[in-house]
């Protein structure tokens, strides 16, 4: 082919533009760590980056709702022992008051004690985790039992929560309740403290009844009064409470263990999930390195070759 | 027999003929670098032989030579290779128009490599999540209502700013009437070009013409003419014939015979309309192209034309870009719809509060996009009870059983991504195309510049070959002179 020097001008302005092309592309990836920087840079790998990187930041949200709902679960595990070692300090001192020897003096400095152990109970119905009482429902914001004591020292309990489960989404559509039922309605003795007669008023508002108060109410009462018959009659239902308390806080337990094996998998997934967003989009360094260099020999021989070409004419030598 | 003075009239028209070809190397070298220049040779011939009028004389031979003369200027030049070279500049021309309009589409969105509608869309449901866990916080009904409004911002921004493209390549304005006419925009701006280069083109031949006429060739003005044409591929898929004896041609464009002949007072012979089909739906709405032709005049719609089998040129290129555009406008408007009435449909508002849509406006609608200017100024109208089944939708494929909205299957989320994918994919396909056809126009001009092109050496070589015929021409005048000179001087 006739080659004209207009040609080979032009050829080497393409190579020029070509290599310095090549050159910002690797200076790209170098400056950004990055090989896709635009939408055009790899569509098919661009589209999956994207989508798993969704995917990712939504783990990182289930992830923080299985936290979330552990630290409610925590608190509800330590109020649920706390309840525990007060039902078992009231049937110690039951055990201790049953005894013969007591008089009625003695009893009533029991009952006195039983009576600090009703508060203590309702501090703890009262629980706080995160800043929301955790035996309201969802009605979390105020504490949910209030206590009214009368002249004659009869306490009323009311229930200002409301009956919906606190629950957690931790996977896509799959949420579970972290919440355990305080109060339940009148005919079901599922609830923790008792049972409630629950009218729609707003805010709700319903007198409780039965449940771990009424025992320790009733084993206050049966002190006062110096009824040993009934005493004996506590100490049965105390044994009951306890049990009943026990069962909330096994299912407490396995609930806590559930979202901690679902915790410890969203990370285990999080982990492969970031790899693959770095396969897809993190420039090989040590490459990407070595082609730049290899890209710079060739683009500083092309230029030289360019300068010796050009400069030859037959013009040079004529004289 | 020869007169005297033969001998001086062969060198006085060997020394012309040798200055006329130096004057032509001359000329070759100082266009060395002049687009569309085509080189140029004096072709030598020689002239006409003295032809003895007495056939059988023994002295002398039967023909004898009256030396040189230039018969023509050639002009070197290849109208198929120019054909060749015009389809391919066409196609280059295309390809590069829809690769610079896809690099701005592209950027109006950030991703990949920072964060944009896509993340604002995860970052607003996520909230409705935290919402779920705190349902009564007003912090995180804040944050809620707070996201919304930065992911509307977001959308409402691409949207501005692809409204802004698509009014850079067509600016349309209301003619008073009611009735939208073009006005400006890149598309238009073409368009004149290829009718002022028509027009250019329609001068240059009448001078063509003219030199023709006289019988000789015009290699200069051809030279222009072909260049002119070479440029014009770029704008228009361009047909041309040469009619060699009269220097005239005839012109196809967008395969119609363009009359480009007329008088300044009938052009522009290439007109844009815009006919919006008499209803408002801006998608029906079309680009028409009418070509003034020798038969009458030829109107089509710009994106039919687009469909059509190669060539295709800048202005089809800014047509099929400016569809799509328009179809990724149309993308955010169904997603933006798609949110809002998904949200809507869940009721996530506290009762009695006389809100019932978490966002307000369309985008491209009179009323722009936005969070409900009530929940902006009172967050707590959100009903945390309802968060975890607005929070939900972000994994939902929304095939029309959710407030009707169909995404074909695909989540928010997802939606979005194929839209951005869907650019991503045509700038790479524009780019690539653009390399592809950059390399073919180069390959098939390098081999018409082989033909046409200008080597210097080469030029250099002849002069010096035409140097010593000169001389040499010079050099048998003074010998000439000598021997005339004893015969006249010397001999008494």
């Amino acid at each position: 082919m006739r080659i004209t020097s207009g040609m080979i001008t032009r050829h080497t302005q393409n190579y020029i533009q070509d290599g310095m092309q090549r050159m910002a592309r690797y200076q790209e990836m170098i400056s950004t760590t990055k090989k896709i920087i635009r939408l055009s840079d790899d569509p098919t790998a661009t589209s999956q980056l994207l989508n798993v990187r969704s995917n990712v930041e939504m783990n990182k949200q289930y992830m923080r709702n299985i936290q979330d709902g552990l630290s409610y679960l925590y608190g509800a595990d330590t109020a649920l022992d706390t309840a525990g070692n007060i039902i078992k300090k009231a049937k110690d001192y039951a055990l201790q008051a049953a005894n013969d020897t007591l008089d009625d003096d003695d009893r009533k400095a029991v009952a006195e004690q039983i009576d600090k152990l009703i508060d203590e109970m309702k501090d703890i119905a009262n629980t706080v985790v995160g800043g929301v009482y955790i035996f309201a429902g969802t009605r979390n914001s105020d504490p949910p039992f209030k206590f009214e004591r009368n002249a004659d020292n009869k306490i009323t309990i009311t229930y200002h929560g409301n009956l919906e489960n606190v629950s957690r989404e931790i996977l896509d559509q799959t949420d579970y309740p972290i919440n355990i039922p305080s109060v339940s309605v009148t005919d079901s003795a599922s609830g923790l403290f008792g049972q409630v007669e629950y009218d729609d008023s707003d805010p709700p508002k319903g007198t409780v009844t039965g449940g771990v108060f009424k025992t320790l109410i009733d084993l206050r009462d049966r002190l006062m009064d110096d009824d040993e018959e009934g005493l004996q009659q506590s100490i049965g239902e105390l044994e009951a409470q306890h049990d009943h308390i026990l069962r909330y806080r096994v299912q407490v337990g396995a609930r806590t263990n559930h979202f901690e094996s679902v915790r410890d998998q969203l990370q285990d997934q999080e982990l492969r999930l970031t790899q693959v967003i770095s396969n897809l989009e993190d420039a090989d360094m040590a490459r990407v390195s070595v082609d730049l260099a290899q890209q710079r020999l060739v683009y500083q021989s092309s230029l030289a070759s360019a300068s010796q070409i050009l400069q030859i004419s037959l013009l040079h030598f004529l004289r | 027999m020869p007169g005297t003075f033969s001998g001086i009239e062969i060198t006085r028209r060997a020394l012309q003929a040798h200055q006329i070809s130096l004057e032509t190397t001359g000329h070759n070298i100082a266009n060395a670098n002049t687009p569309g220049y085509s080189r140029q040779q004096a072709v030598h011939t020689a002239s006409d032989p003295y032809t003895m009028p007495v056939p059988l004389n023994e002295l002398t031979v039967g023909q004898l030579g009256t030396g040189v003369e230039i018969s023509l200027i050639r002009r070197i030049r290849n109208d198929y290779l120019d054909a060749q070279v015009r389809t391919s500049t066409s196609a280059h021309s295309y390809w590069a128009t829809q690769e610079q309009v896809f690099a701005r589409i592209e950027s109006v969105f950030p991703e990949p490599l920072t964060q944009g509608i896509g993340d604002a869309i995860t970052k607003f449901f996520r909230a409705w999540h935290d919402l779920n866990n705190t349902p009564e916080d007003p912090g995180c009904k804040a944050a809620v209502a707070e996201l919304g409004d930065e992911l509307a911002n977001l959308m409402r921004e691409s949207y501005a700013q692809l409204e802004n493209l698509n009014q850079n390549i067509v600016r349309l304005k209301d003619d008073g009437s009611g009735n939208k006419i073009i006005d400006g925009g890149q598309l238009q701006d073409q368009v004149d070009t290829v009718n002022y280069m028509l027009k250019q083109v329609r001068d240059l031949t009448e001078g063509i013409k003219r030199v023709y006429a006289y019988g000789n060739q015009p290699n200069d003005l051809l030279d222009k003419r072909d260049l002119l044409l070479d440029k014009l591929a770029e704008y228009v898929p361009l047909e041309v014939i040469n009619k060699n004896d009269t220097g005239d041609i005839e012109l196809k464009i967008f395969g119609h015979e363009v009359d480009f002949r007329k008088k300044d007072a009938d052009y522009p012979v290439v007109t844009l309309q815009y006919n919006d089909k008499g209803d408002t739906k801006a998608e029906n709405d079309v680009i028409e192209l009418t070509v003034k032709s020798i038969t009458g005049s030829a109107t089509f719609a710009l994106e039919d034309y687009a469909d059509n089998a190669p060539p295709r040129s800048s202005i089809l290129a800014l047509e099929m870009a400016r569809g799509k555009v328009q179809e990724y406008q149309e993308n955010l408007e169904v997603l933006s719809k798609a949110l809002k009435l998904i949200i809507k449909e869940q009721e996530p508002f506290i009762e009695g509060s006389a809100v019932n849509n978490f966002f307000a406006g369309s985008l491209g609608g009179a009323n722009e996009f936005r969070v409900n200017p009530k929940i902006m100024a009172d967050p707590t109208l959100i009903d945390g009870e309802k968060a975890l089944d607005v929070a939900r939708l972000y994994n939902i494929g929304m095939d029309g059983s959710i407030a009707g909205v169909d995404l074909r299957g695909a989540t928010l989320s997802e939606y979005f991504n194929a839209i951005l994918s869907d650019i991503g994919t045509n700038s790479s396909t524009a780019t690539d195309m653009t390399e592809n056809q950059y390399a073919v126009n180069q390959q098939i001009q390098s081999v018409r510049d082989s033909a046409q092109g200008v080597n210097l050496d080469e030029e250099l070589t002849m002069m010096i070959q035409y140097q010593y015929g000169y001389q040499a021409s010079a050099r048998v005048l003074t010998t000439l002179d000598e021997l005339l000179d004893h015969l006249i001087n010397r001999t008494a």
